[in-house]
């Protein structure tokens, strides 16, 4: 449905271009906004510590909205693989009552989407994020 | 061109910055820049106008927060005013209306209390519906025991 390149520039069109997918695939507006904020995560996520660039394919089924953002970092900041030498939260970080970390956005992601799945290796991470297309919580 | 727009504006007591535009990976060091000047030549009272603001993300957020831990170490205060629903959504899902002062309107003379509740009921979402702070609200029921 979408494979799309991505830097640190192009940030914003690829947040306009998912925004624009999921609301054609028929995500309610608020939810579409998640949608483009959780890519929107992973993608400067990958961008900052992946490696500078990465890739986002999007797919869409009758049941959900699946976004797969990868990089060729070898483990982008944040991700539950724990490599050595990965960063940690720095000593003004740890003084604030909200727990800072680099991959913070990740933890935002966990909190809007419906499904995460986090693979990474030497050729580089991958992120799956999956939302439902019908809305939990209706009887 | 920046996507980010910065303005600034001093008044007799306090430091109106503007945000405009989106506030994203790509604009961080621009605004990073802005916050350190005002906190290295002594701010005390920082205002963040974030009417203009349509997107910021967690770099963005985390940048506004580092501010008021700086300026707090200080003596000094930051607010964020006006969030567009998009802006701030972000904030209550970082829980940043729990570490800061956010306020509905410029100069509205009353404080915090309930916006986040407002904040909650207003935006669409999951997790977000329902009162956590603010007297008088009814909590959210969750799902009935059976």
């Amino acid at each position: 449905m979408l494979d799309q390149e991505f830097g640190e520039t192009t940030l914003r069109v690829l947040r306009e271009t998912v925004l624009a997918h999921a609301t054609d695939a028929g995500m309610p507006e608020g939810r579409a906004l998640d949608v483009m904020l959780a890519v929107h995560e992973l993608a400067a996520n990958a961008v900052e510590h992946g490696g500078g660039t990465g890739r986002l394919r999007m797919s869409v089924t009758n049941r959900e909205l699946i976004c797969q953002v990868s990089d060729p970092g070898p483990a982008s900041s944040g991700l539950s693989c724990n490599t050595p030498g990965s960063q940690r939260p720095s000593a003004t970080a740890r003084i604030s009552p909200w727990s800072y970390e680099p991959g913070h956005g990740l933890w935002l992601v966990r909190q809007i989407a419906d499904h995460i799945s986090v693979t990474c290796g030497p050729a580089g991470s991958r992120v799956t994020v999956a939302f439902a297309m019908l809305r939990s919580g209706i009887p | 061109v920046s996507l980010l727009g910065i303005a600034v504006e001093s008044q007799q007591f306090s430091v109106v910055m503007r945000l405009s535009g989106e506030a994203d990976l790509s604009t961080l060091g621009q605004l990073r820049d802005a916050l350190n000047d005002q906190i290295s030549g002594g701010a005390r009272q920082l205002i963040i106008d974030l009417s203009g603001l349509r997107f910021a993300d967690s770099s963005s957020i985390r940048a506004l927060t580092d501010a008021h831990l700086a300026l707090r170490a200080q003596g000094g205060t930051l607010e964020l005013v006006d969030p567009q629903p998009n802006v701030a959504r972000i904030l209550v899902l970082l829980g940043i209306d729990q570490v800061l002062t956010v306020r509905p309107q410029p100069d509205s003379g009353t404080a915090g209390a309930g916006l986040g509740c407002r904040l909650r009921l207003t935006l669409a979402g999951r997790r977000i519906s329902g009162c956590r702070r603010g007297s008088g609200a009814q909590p959210h029921a969750g799902p009935r025991v059976r």
